[in-house]
């Protein structure tokens, strides 16, 4: 194999003659002398150029050069005569002297030329980014997953091996159509903000996404802004009672600790510890307050509790206002008015207002069940009681015209009242069943003397008055509601206050029931006196502190347009912090922006207007249409306000937006139309920002991608290309979306290349250019702002940074690109998911979460491994694993049941979790993990050649000639087998030929079949037959299972799979084969594991630290021969 | 930026590879929302018995190139309801209420996604009136009421409304411009690297900047075509709208009409959606010297305003037919060759029983015309099933379209 890469012929030429003239003077051909006559000896009769046995024609070398230059073939040849597997039995055998005379000689041949030119980066080609690195770097490019090569090709893996090979990577027109479709892909998340660029985790194509973006993040604000008011108390009443330690604790620092808002604690702490007298409600709060002892955790002390609480909710009931339906769909609902019902609400959310107090009120005892007619009849009572409330003064309450009624609330006439309703009163219902319960009423009579209404009747708080129902009477009234009118006595109880509640069954114990309702004269004294302390109550604990809507989230409320309604007040005053309160306000500006909302408002009440309200319905309004361009312009506006104006009737002084008389109508139109053009102006000062702020961050984004500073034509470009899209008529965000398709699409992000300085020597890669490897080898991704940092300040060439930086790149969590991208392809199970040989059919159990959980497994094994830095033979024999829920029930046994154990309370959720004791329970390290054991099945059985070849081949780096074509096929599953797997396969490997490369995996395999093709436990096959995995080894030892296994390959092997771990690693990390010249290195490598007991860490530094991994050629660089 | 890449793929057809022998088949749909005047909304008899209700007096003179579609359903619109009744007429389901929005892919747009890629643009997506974004009192979004035209269940296909612009994308959409600026770009950059890096690492570079250039010539080829076709630009010549849009709706929807039939013609796209008016829409027409809105109307469906808006529609569908039927294509005309619906949720404004639908053209002979198809009394009458019947006859074969897999039988 020639691995030098293809160069012009003047460089060929240049280098033939240099390599002969230095070759012929200095060294002596050992290849004539010592290794020649063995060849011809013991090899060449086989392997000749007629019948080049297992691919080897030996006639072909004929120097020292030919072997150096074919160092792969001719290592595999030295490891061939040492094992004794060549010559073979049957032939001519050399002495044992002879062997290590030519095998010494071999290596000596190859130990020179490799010391030549030790050191040497190689050649490492320009190439595009890996379909992983691609997607990788999208995402660290723009935060969001958006995978954008998933319907890419496989990329071809080269090298060592492995996809990020330069040789392999090649780009063809189809590819270059993908990487334009996925450019743009990824384009379709970028969204202009006010504040510049970003990245929506999902693509934005149409309006309603653009609406989901922006409105969501609001509702998740709120959401995560929630104020519990009960939190409040309690973190208030612990704070009164902290204990001596905590004394100097102030109330915020208080509120801090418990994750509450300090502003929001510290007003319910001043409200519930006045300074002056409270009166008024806040007197009642403070007595309940008052009264609360130390919270101890008891029951009492649950109770303490609730009474505060119900006292606020209480208050919150009667004296903030009453909370109304802000969605009212109907369609003659006005928008403007509509708009201004909803700004009056949001600014009352913490206000009292004793105009609202209700002197009135209709108290619905609810509807009379039938009773169960196989009870006896039984009287049932309704109770109504009434307490004393604010006034001390005499309360009477006039019950006026109690009635059962089908209806729940009062008739409006006559026809109601007879037919629809079928109305009885109270009193009529009473004389026929309980004449002494009317005496008891006094219906028509008041206290203080003088007639009211035969049906009326008063009552005097406090009181809890009865009226009992015996059962002749439910069955006669059921179905219907006792409906009773309540009102505050005008005459006599001016300033009165009551609370009044009913209840069936037995009497209201509290006086603060959920349901009580509070009756006083708004304009009295006494709700005078009460205002001052209401005031700072409902000041406190407004009735809502934000409003979402359930089903319309931030929707404005009215029919059909679209119109958000931003009503927070009481949040944003009384709890957010500064910081808090501007991140919300961006939030609504981002929506207002991303949204387009003025404009959107307006052109939907246009359509409106016509389509539901008949105010268009109008010649002079025939030039208005929703659609068009010019509606956000001034004059059109203007032009449709005043012809607005006129229809609604409004005077307007000349021509001019200005009413004759000001009056509430004019108002709310002249405000809904000036908030139009406010936002409409917003928009465009905002569009002027994002521009510039766009601009900014497409620079920093390109310099990002482009792992470099921006040159002058870099950034010349930019602008020129962003203020061409914009001339052809790209909207802002349009334009630049495909600005980002152009880096996107640029050789400077797509291509990985190193600039190289001229002429024939080994040169540093510059800072940079470091930087961008090192992060490519780690993350499989650019470098982040610390690494271009470094790189900037000229850190990276010393060694000591480098390695700092090499250790902080590890314990990233984006080292988990290295797990999978290095192990994954290493050890072949990275492309499992889509290249999976288990036939599914035959395994129900086996679904795609089992199928994911079993990939992800050795990632993050290795992951943890590499971040803790542990030996890198726990590979092969660690005690310990990660697993989720799917996996630990796959596995079993004891670890499913410590995997239980440390999930605990986590039900819901499948965390993953690390186990231990792997090797007591049979399993250990990667070679017992279910994604090895699985990807080296087939169909519905086991392979032990599969699972053996991968130990010895992949893990241990023993190579064999490819199996001859035709191969007798075992059957599919073991079902349908006659005999075991096992004894199928012996049958095969008596044949010799066969033999000569199964003996080498086959028993590797074979000890592993006490692992189900799934790699469960088993102890009989899906056949029912016992499973023996007793196997002689390649040494000629027997083991049995998995420990078996790891034992002889910690034993026996070790050194096979340092080699081969060794090769795969310095292949990956520098995107090449590894050469002839790289073999001190890696005798390094090796070294330096044995030296510090196999901790990751020594790869990475002595693979960092080379100058393979440092350097790159100059253009006319010759290798010395 | 347009999501697909038609010019792309379209390669082959541009350098002669394929010739069509065979005119291509199209399908067109037109929609208008609130519901028709049923009285006048009828249709007997086939060939030349074939009688027509007043409704369809414009189409006199091409009924033997039509069907008239009578009973066909819709799932669950039966009860009428606003909202969601664009977004199901093409996607055959009934869409989410609430605030999150869930549709189907509508039909013209998997037609799109299966054989867009053939010409410039994958599909014409048009209207004449803005979307709607608000809610109606039912929950549903008033998106649902303003796109039948969904390119995935949670995307509606945004569609133009200006016919300036509509005219410009026949030719060379913004993306594709914006496409050209790109590659123009990366190969500017391409020869900068090629002159940092080593003669060795050229080969590199300039395989990437072979396959950029070959993509840029597929490109500008499409780009150019109009030029270099003589037929094709004597077509288009002059034809360009006005920038802006049309004062009166009459206008505007022939206009955009145009446009469909010029698509069809040069084969610049086969699929075609137009939303004539929303679903409540707030469309006037002044020039049938009415005042109020069609919604409006079809609360008292019986009048003759609501009567006049119904057979002006249909005035406008016989226009664009009759343009596709005049121009000549192989051995018959362009409508020969196409599918043309014209189609409204609602039966009368408030109520959806049924599906007012008329069809016109044969799909190049593979569906009969000329005939009163009435599936009132069928067992099995779902609009989805004459979206699959359709599809089939285009070469594309659905198991399963909206809320069924069955074919109309008789089509």
């Amino acid at each position: 194999m020639d691995h030098q890469p293809k160069m012009t012929c003047w460089l060929v030429l240049f280098s033939l003659v240099a390599t002969l003239t230095v070759g012929n003077a200095e060294e002596k051909n050992r290849f004539a002398t010592e290794v020649q006559p063995y060849v011809e000896n013991y090899c060449v009769k086989c392997h000749n150029s007629d019948s080049a046995k297992g691919e080897l024609d030996l006639t072909r070398f004929r120097s020292d050069r030919d072997i150096s230059d074919h160092f792969r073939r001719w290592n595999n040849i030295v490891d061939f005569i040492r094992t004794g597997e060549m010559p073979p039995q049957d032939a001519k055998q050399p002495l044992l002297a002879e062997n290590t005379a030519v095998t010494s000689a071999i290596q000596g041949i190859l130990l020179t030329a490799a010391r030549k030119n030790a050191g040497d980066p190689g050649f490492v080609p320009p190439r595009r980014l890996s379909n992983t690195e691609y997607d990788r770097s999208v995402q660290a490019l723009t935060g969001v997953q958006i995978q954008p090569t998933y319907d890419f090709p496989a990329d071809p893996a080269g090298g060592e091996g492995f996809d990020n090979t330069g040789e392999a990577l090649r780009m063809s027109p189809n590819l270059v159509k993908k990487y334009l479709v996925a450019a743009e892909r990824v384009a379709h998340h970028l969204v202009l903000k006010p504040s510049g660029l970003s990245f929506a985790p999902f693509p934005i194509t149409s309006y309603n996404e653009r609406k989901k973006l922006a409105e969501q993040a609001i509702i998740d604000f709120y959401q995560e802004h929630t104020v519990d008011v009960s939190d409040y108390l309690n973190a208030a009443w612990q704070f009164r009672f902290r204990h001596a330690e905590a004394q100097a604790v102030t109330i915020a620092e208080w509120a801090e600790a418990g994750g509450l808002s300090a502003k929001y604690l510290s007003l319910v702490w001043d409200t519930l510890n006045p300074t002056v007298e409270p009166q008024g409600y806040l007197k009642e709060l403070q007595q309940v307050w008052d009264a609360m002892p130390a919270p101890q955790g008891t029951s009492e002390q649950s109770r303490n509790f609730q009474a505060l609480q119900s006292c606020v909710e209480f208050g919150r009931r009667i004296l903030a206002p009453p909370q109304q339906p802000l969605i009212r769909s109907n369609a003659g609902n006005w928008p403007i008015s509509h708009l201004d019902f909803r700004a009056k609400t949001a600014v009352a959310r913490d206000k009292f207002d004793r105009q609202r107090l209700k002197n009135y009120t209709l108290l619905n005892l609810g509807q009379i069940p039938a009773p169960n007619p196989k009870d006896p009849p039984k009287t049932v009572s309704a109770f109504i009681r009434i307490d004393p409330a604010f006034s001390t003064g005499t309360n009477y309450v006039i019950v006026k015209r109690g009635l059962f009624s089908l209806a729940n609330h009062l008739p409006n006439n006559e026809a109601d009242e007879k037919q629809h309703h079928k109305v009885q009163t109270l009193r009529s219902i009473l004389e026929q069943a309980d004449p002494e319960g009317v005496a008891k009423l006094k219906f028509g009579q008041h206290p203080e003397g003088g007639e009211i209404d035969p049906e009326w009747f008063v009552i005097q708080a406090p009181a809890v008055l009865e009226i009992p129902l015996p059962g002749a009477l439910q069955q006669q009234l059921q179905g219907k509601n006792l409906l009773l009118p309540c009102q505050l006595d005008p005459d006599h109880s001016q300033q009165g206050s009551v609370f009044i509640h009913t209840a069936w069954k037995s009497p209201p114990t509290d006086r603060r029931s959920p349901q009580v309702k509070h009756l006083i004269f708004g304009e009295s004294e006494t709700a005078a006196g009460l205002s001052g302390s209401a005031t700072v109550f409902c000041n406190t604990f407004p009735n809502r502190f934000f409003y979402v809507d359930e089903h319309r989230g931030l929707a404005a409320g009215f029919h059909l347009v679209e119109g958000f309604f931003r009503d927070d007040l009481p949040l944003v005053n009384k709890v957010l912090t500064e910081e808090n309160i501007s991140e919300l306000n961006r939030l609504w500006q981002e929506l207002d922006f991303i949204t387009q909302s003025a404009e959107t408002l307006l052109r939907g009440f246009v359509w409106f207007e016509r389509s539901e309200r008949e105010i268009l319905h109008d010649k002079r309004f025939h030039f208005l249409r929703a659609e068009d361009p010019d509606l956000i312009k001034v004059e059109l506006l203007d032009r449709f306000e005043k012809l607005y104006l006129d229809k609604n009737g409004v005077q307007r002084v000349g021509d001019t937006l200005q009413a004759q008389m000001p009056d509430s109508r004019y108002e709310m139109i002249h405000d809904f139309f000036a908030q139009i053009r406010q936002g409409l102006s917003k928009h465009r000062e905002l569009t002027k920002l994002a521009e510039q702020q766009g601009l900014h961050d497409i620079e920093k984004l390109a310099e990002r991608a482009f792992r470099r500073p921006l040159l002058t034509t870099d950034q010349d470009f930019l602008s020129s290309l962003y203020a061409k899209l914009k001339t052809e008529g790209q909207a802002p965000e349009e334009a630049f979306r495909s600005v980002l398709t152009a880096i996107l699409m640029s050789p400077h992000f797509c291509f990985r290349y190193h600039e190289t300085q001229p002429g024939k020597d080994i040169h540093n890669l510059s800072n940079l250019d470091l930087a961008s490897r090192l992060s490519f080898f780690l993350w499989s991704s650019l470098p982040d702002e610390e690494l271009r940092q470094a790189a900037a300040d000229d850190m990276l060439q010393d060694d000591k940074a480098l390695i700092w930086q090499t250790k902080r790149m590890l314990k990233n969590p984006r080292i988990n690109a290295f797990a999978r991208e290095f192990f994954g392809q290493w050890l072949r199970y990275r492309d499992y998911l889509v290249n999976d040989p288990i036939d599914a059919t035959a395994f129900p159990d086996y679904d795609d979460e089992l199928r994911v959980s079993m990939f992800e497994e050795p990632e993050r094994l290795v992951t943890y491994l590499i971040q803790n830095d542990h030996p890198i033979t726990r590979l092969l024999n660690s005690d310990e694993t990660f697993v989720n829920a799917n996996l630990a029930k796959h596995y079993g046994g004891e670890i499913e049941k410590q995997y239980q154990i440390k999930r605990g309370a986590h039900q819901i959720q499948q965390p993953w979790k690390r186990v231990t004791g792997l090797r007591a329970a049979g399993r250990g390290g990667l070679l017992g993990m279910a994604v090895i054991l699985t990807k080296n099945s087939s169909g519905a059985r086991t392979s032990p050649v599969k699972r053996g070849f991968w130990n010895v081949h992949h893990l241990l780096g023993q190579h064999f000639p490819p199996p001859p074509a035709d191969v007798p096929e075992l059957p599919n599953s073991e079902t349908g087998a006659p005999q075991t797997i096992r004894e199928l396969l012996a049958a095969h490997v008596t044949d010799a030929q066969c033999a000569l490369c199964h003996q080498h995996f086959d028993s590797l395999g074979l000890a592993l079949e006490g692992f189900d093709p799934l790699g469960r436990p088993r102890s009989k096959d899906a056949a029912g037959r016992l499973i023996d995995d007793v196997a002689k080894l390649p040494n000629g030892e027997v083991g049995q299972g998995l420990p078996g296994l790891i034992g002889y390959i910690e034993q026996y092997r070790l050194q096979d799979f340092r080699q081969t771990l060794c090769r795969k690693f310095l292949g990956y990390a520098l995107g090449r084969s590894v050469l002839l010249s790289d073999q001190p290195l890696l005798e390094e490598m090796e070294k330096g594991l044995e030296k510090n007991n196999y901790r990751f860490s020594t790869l990475f530094e002595i693979v960092v630290l080379s100058s393979q991994f440092r350097t790159q050629r100059g253009p006319e660089y010759v290798l010395s021969r | 930026m347009s999501v697909a890449l038609p010019w792309l793929e379209s390669g082959n057809r541009l350098l002669g590879a394929e010739t069509t022998a065979t005119p291509p088949k199209r399908f067109a749909f037109l929609f208008f929302g609130d519901g028709i005047h049923p009285p006048e909304w009828w249709s007997q008899g086939s060939g030349a018995e074939m009688e027509l209700g007043p409704a369809f007096s414009s189409l006199e003179g091409m009924k033997q190139k039509m069907n008239f579609v009578h009973g066909l359903q819709h799932p669950e619109n039966v009860v009428g309801g606003h909202a969601k009744g664009a977004a199901g007429i093409l996607t055959g389901i009934q869409p989410q209420g609430g605030r999150k929005i869930q549709a189907a892919t509508s039909m013209d747009q998997v037609l799109a996604q299966r054989i867009g890629e053939q010409t410039t643009l994958p599909s014409l997506v048009l209207a004449c009136e803005r979307p709607v974004s608000g809610f109606h009192e039912s929950s549903y979004s008033m998106m649902y009421a303003s796109h039948v035209s969904w390119s995935s269940p949670v995307s509606p296909v945004p569609a133009e409304l200006y016919p300036s612009l509509a005219f410009d994308s026949l030719f060379e959409s913004k993306g594709s411009r914006a496409h050209l600026s790109v590659l123009d770009h990366v190969l500017e950059q391409l020869k900068g690297v090629a002159r940092q890096v080593s003669q060795a690492d050229k080969s590199k570079i300039d395989e990437y900047a072979t396959s950029v250039r070959e993509i840029e010539q597929r490109l500008v080829k499409m780009q150019t075509r109009g030029k270099e076709e003589s037929t094709d630009s004597e077509i288009l010549q002059g034809k360009r709208p006005a920038d802006g849009l049309p004062n009166q709706i009459d206008e505007h929807s022939r206009l955009m009409c145009d446009i469909i039939a010029l698509a069809f013609q040069t084969d610049r796209t086969r699929i075609a959606t137009l939303l004539l008016t929303n679903n409540l829409s707030g469309q006037i027409y002044p020039f049938l010297g009415l005042n109020v809105d069609h919604h409006n109307y079809s609360h008292g469906w019986q009048n003759q305003e609501y009567a006049s808006i119904t057979r002006f529609w249909v005035e406008r569908y016989a226009y664009l037919v009759e343009k596709l039927d005049a121009m000549p294509e192989g051995d018959g005309t362009v409508l020969d060759n196409s599918c043309v619906l014209l189609a409204n949720e609602q039966w009368t404004a408030h109520n959806a029983p049924k599906i007012p639908l008329l069809m016109a053209g044969s799909l190049s002979g593979t569906v009969q015309t000329g005939r009163t198809l009435d599936f009132e009394t069928a067992g099995k009458r779902e609009m989805s099933s004459l979206y699959l019947s359709l599809c089939d006859r285009m070469n594309v074969n659905l198991p399963h379209f909206g809320n069924t897999s069955e074919r109309l039988v008789n089509l």
